[in-house]
């Protein structure tokens, strides 16, 4: 009876645990990196910038929480979108504090949130560095990015520093990551099965492209030998 | 930043740290090392086995492998695999020709169980050189957004010129203290 009650539990348990794939988008500079040391509960430090991929994993509550970090400078900013079917939302960070930049990040933005593997998926967006005297407000950054011109689009601005904990400006990046949890668990069965679905089918077309790569190169090899060959078939003439 | 103050930069703990430096033939792994600590690089051959970097502080023991590329030494790379700590990928920018060899290569070695989870790092070399390809043609050619399950950076860089390594190393020793606290 006890064993079957302890079964149940388990069930239940399993039944509500969730695992989640978000990913940090925005440009260089940022703070996403800083973010996602935030995040994980750690003093953020020594942070470099960021030309490639990290995945980090957490438990957030009673969720499995899977954090990809990318890079967001110009010359990277091109993989994002290989990692768009795994996820199951986002977290777009802009530097409050550069005005100069949210022209870029706006464009960076539209294009990823109609980009069909992300459209529709909730988002949040963080206002970070607003511990700096020129930050812009989050009001002001939503104006900017042109949120309302977003079809389809669930989402939740807040203002942040995710460097600086004076005047508590760091809970608001938990605060966010909470809202944007909380709205992917309430649909998690319909999101999961498009992520399951969307992953796959980019599985496949890494694997297609991956195969048609093998083949180039032998192809390569084949003709450079071949080429040796005849060299030295003709050195062997002369 | 040299492989000495690499070293000074890593937490004190009791332990080795193990980096592979692998890649095709030409592409710069050497020379890379050389540079990395303060040697003369005008006559470098082509390797046949491996050559070694060991620099010890403390308790703690920076190593640094360089194994030959050429293809037919390409099997032996295995026999080097155990506790590495970091992989250094590096690629001649410049042969744009073997690229996507380069990417072959690379994802076998990823696809070897002992390698799984290790941090790679790709050193996009040569760039002193005016036909280089950009660090962003080398991410597209080698697919490097199919890497999983583990953390990977790509620096541009010209072991020549000594540009590009110390931020190449900087990445290493972050992710190599922030597994080991
Ligand atoms: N003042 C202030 N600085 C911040 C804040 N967040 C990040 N920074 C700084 O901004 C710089 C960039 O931060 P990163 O976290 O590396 O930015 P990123 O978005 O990951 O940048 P890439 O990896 O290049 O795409 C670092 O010097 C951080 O210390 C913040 O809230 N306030
Ligand atoms: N222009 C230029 N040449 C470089 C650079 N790095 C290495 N080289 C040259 O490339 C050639 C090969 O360099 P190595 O360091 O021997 O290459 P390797 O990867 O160790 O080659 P194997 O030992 O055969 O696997 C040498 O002639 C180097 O001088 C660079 O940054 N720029
Ligand atoms: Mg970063
Ligand atoms: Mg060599």
């Amino acid at each position: 009876m006890f064993g079957l009650m302890r079964n149940f539990y388990r069930w239940v348990k399993k039944k509500n645990e969730k695992s989640i794939t978000l990913c940090l988008l925005g440009l260089d500079n940022a703070g996403k990196t800083t973010t996602l040391h935030r995040i994980k509960g750690e003093v953020p430090e020594n942070i470099t910038p960021t030309w490639g991929f990290m995945s980090e994993e957490m438990n957030h509550g009673k969720h499995k929480l899977t954090l990809f970090d990318l890079g967001g400078g110009k010359n990277i900013r091109g993989i994002w979108q290989n990692y768009y079917a795994e996820v199951h939302g986002v977290i777009f960070v802009v530097d409050s504090a550069a005005a100069d930049r949210l022209g870029d990040a706006c464009t960076s933005l539209h294009k990823a949130l109609t980009s069909p593997n992300l459209d529709g998926k909730p988002v949040l967006i963080l206002a970070n560095k607003q511990d700096l005297p020129q930050a812009l407000k989050a009001d002001e950054i939503a104006k900017q990015l042109k949120l309302h011109e977003i079809p389809n689009l669930s989402y939740r601005i807040l203002g942040c520093s995710a460097l600086k904990t004076e005047g508590n400006l760091h809970m608001t990046v938990f605060q966010g990551t909470q809202w944007l949890v909380s709205t992917i668990s309430s649909k998690y069965d319909q999101l999961s099965e498009r992520v399951a679905r969307e992953s796959a089918e980019q599985k496949e077309r890494e694997r297609i492209e991956q195969e048609e790569k093998k083949k180039r190169v032998e192809a390569a090899r084949e003709e450079r030998r071949r080429k040796q060959e005849a060299e030295e078939a003709a050195a062997a003439a002369a | 930043m040299g492989l000495l103050s690499l070293l000074r930069s890593m937490r004190k703990s009791d332990r080795e740290v193990r980096i592979l430096l692998l890649g095709l033939d030409n592409a710069g792994k050497t020379t890379i090392l050389k540079t990395l600590s303060e040697e003369d690089i005008t006559h470098i051959m082509p390797t046949q086995g491996f050559n070694i970097k060991s620099l010890v502080r403390d308790n703690f023991k920076l190593n640094v492998w360089d194994i030959g590329g050429q293809k037919t030494i390409r099997p032996y790379w295995r026999n080097y695999f155990d506790q590495t700590d970091a992989l250094v990928f590096v690629i001649d920018s410049a042969d744009k020709a073997r690229l996507e060899e380069s990417g072959i290569e690379l994802n076998l070695l990823l696809e070897e169980e002992k390698m799984a989870g290790v941090p790679v790092l790709i050193f996009a070399n040569k760039q002193d050189l005016i036909n280089a390809a950009t660090a962003e043609e080398i991410t597209t050619s080698l697919s490097l957004h199919s890497i999983r399950g583990r953390p990977w950076q790509i620096q541009a860089c010209s072991a020549k010129k000594n540009e590009g390594l110390s931020e190449g190393m900087e990445w290493i020793m972050n992710i190599i203290n922030s597994k080991s606290s």
